[in-house]
């Protein structure tokens, strides 16, 4: 080959070459985490344990002088982030879509919104600067489209809310909540779910917790030594899985099988 | 990537979710099987992880995961076969209806190169990968392959020569290319 006939061919070669249909990119990040987290767990496991069990028998003497102990108890229930879930009384039966239609059952039942939090609505484009991870969105529902609300909870970790609105814009239709999965707040959602959830089910080939029963949530933060609680009611399906290092969980009417695909859509 | 350094795993993860695409990119081109390639993939960021305190920070990161993972893949595909099982899937079975629809007809040619180049040694593919299907420049192809940069361009024009060779007896459909 000449150098101008190669010249050519190599341009040829790249043009062809950039059309080459590959399998979209699994991910990799998400494994690679799970893999190497294990381990460091294990190691911090083992320290915290030995330092626990001192810590354990230095505060049960403490807690023999009943002034020591009122103190600690109320320090204790301020000093960090907790989640509780309970159970509320059902006044309507949360209903499915298969048409996937985001619409809210006609409900006079009197609940807690997450609409209703105060100083934590912020924009998508805000709530990416804050969050050190990629605020992924669903592309299922295809028309679902940008979220309507955007809140930001000042957790220990940033707890990210997106909220669609129903057509009337009375309340949420879905929201998708995340946080990093070493969160407290996460690793709680996760132990309560496990005792209350009667479904499992797999979203990208993990297991997810799907609670149907109305409760409440409570989230607990401490900012800088302010207690802030963020309460809302759950009326609706929760769908419960962990991605890579985030924990999400699916605040939604549809039925399971949508539930399930919304979650795998996220991009 | 100091926070990787220092063992701060959720910077791992934004570092790997960086360079994932064209690591699993190149991993595929070597082992030509998704599952795999997601295997190597994973491989080489563990491995990357193990000996990130070895990396020089002065240089850029990308071609040395790509070296990492070049290693991987010619070393996963000489094992119990695998390659040429991909390989022959690849050349001899008939690829799905719905596929053949769906791609464009620059799709198959970039397929049937892909096909021409595996036919090469893999001291050729290496090089014609990094090139032309990853797009790397002369002097982070030399950084990958840990070679000089002249070495790099004298290797792309052997291995040119032998993939014009490949392509005249078995790619007909490529041939008008490199008139």
């Amino acid at each position: 080959m000449t150098p101008e006939h190669e010249e050519n061919w190599e341009v040829q070669l790249r043009d062809i070459a950039r059309q080459l249909a590959y399998p979209p990119t699994p991910d990799i990040a998400g494994s690679v985490y799970g893999t190497l987290h294990p381990r460091r767990q294990a190691r911090t496991t083992r320290l915290v344990l030995r330092f626990g069990t001192m810590v354990a028998v230095l505060a049960c003497s403490l807690l023999l002088v009943p002034n020591i102990r009122a103190q600690v108890l109320e320090t204790l229930r301020l000093g960090d982030s907790a989640v509780r879930i309970e159970q509320i009384q059902p006044t309507t039966q949360a209903v499915t879509n298969p048409d996937v239609e985001l619409a809210v059952p006609d409900s006079t039942m009197p609940h807690r919104s997450i609409l209703d939090l105060d100083g934590v609505a912020t924009s998508i484009v805000q709530a990416r600067a804050i969050f050190p991870y990629p605020v992924r969105l669903p592309t299922y529902p295809e028309n679902l489209g940008q979220p309507d609300v955007v809140y930001v909870l000042k957790t220990g970790h940033p707890y990210v809310v997106l909220g669609w609105l129903n057509e009337n814009g009375s309340d949420l239709a879905l929201s998708l909540h995340m946080v990093d999965s070493d969160s407290y707040v996460a690793k709680q959602f996760f132990d309560d779910y496990k005792t209350e959830t009667i479904t499992t089910t797999l979203v990208n080939e993990r297991e997810a917790y799907w609670l149907t029963k109305p409760h409440q949530v409570e989230v607990y933060a401490n900012n800088s030594g302010l207690l802030d609680k963020y309460a809302w009611d759950v009326i609706n399906h929760v769908l419960i899985w962990t991605a890579g290092p985030l924990t999400y969980r699916l605040e939604t009417y549809v039925a399971l099988e949508d539930a399930v695909l919304i979650a795998e859509s996220l991009q | 990537m100091q926070r990787a350094l220092h063992g701060d795993d959720d910077a791992y993860a934004m570092l790997v979710r960086e360079h994932q695409e064209a690591v699993y990119r190149l991993a595929y081109l070597f082992v030509g099987d998704a599952d795999d390639a997601e295997d190597v993939a994973q491989e080489t960021f563990i491995r990357a992880h193990r000996a990130l305190h070895t990396f020089d920070q002065t240089r850029p990161l990308r071609p040395w995961l790509l070296s990492i993972t070049a290693n991987i893949s010619k070393n996963h595909r000489r094992a119990a076969g695998r390659y040429l099982a991909a390989l022959k899937r690849a050349l001899f079975e008939a690829p799905p209806a719905a596929r053949i629809e769906a791609e464009s007809a620059r799709q198959m040619e970039a397929q049937a190169l892909w096909d021409a180049v595996r036919r090469l040694n893999t001291t050729d593919q290496e090089v014609i990968y990094l090139r032309y299907f990853l797009e790397l420049s002369v002097a982070e192809t030399a950084e990958v392959l840990a070679i000089e940069q002249g070495t790099v361009k004298s290797r792309l024009s052997r291995a040119l020569g032998r993939l014009k060779g490949v392509v005249e007896d078995g790619f007909p459909q490529l041939v008008e290319d490199y008139r």
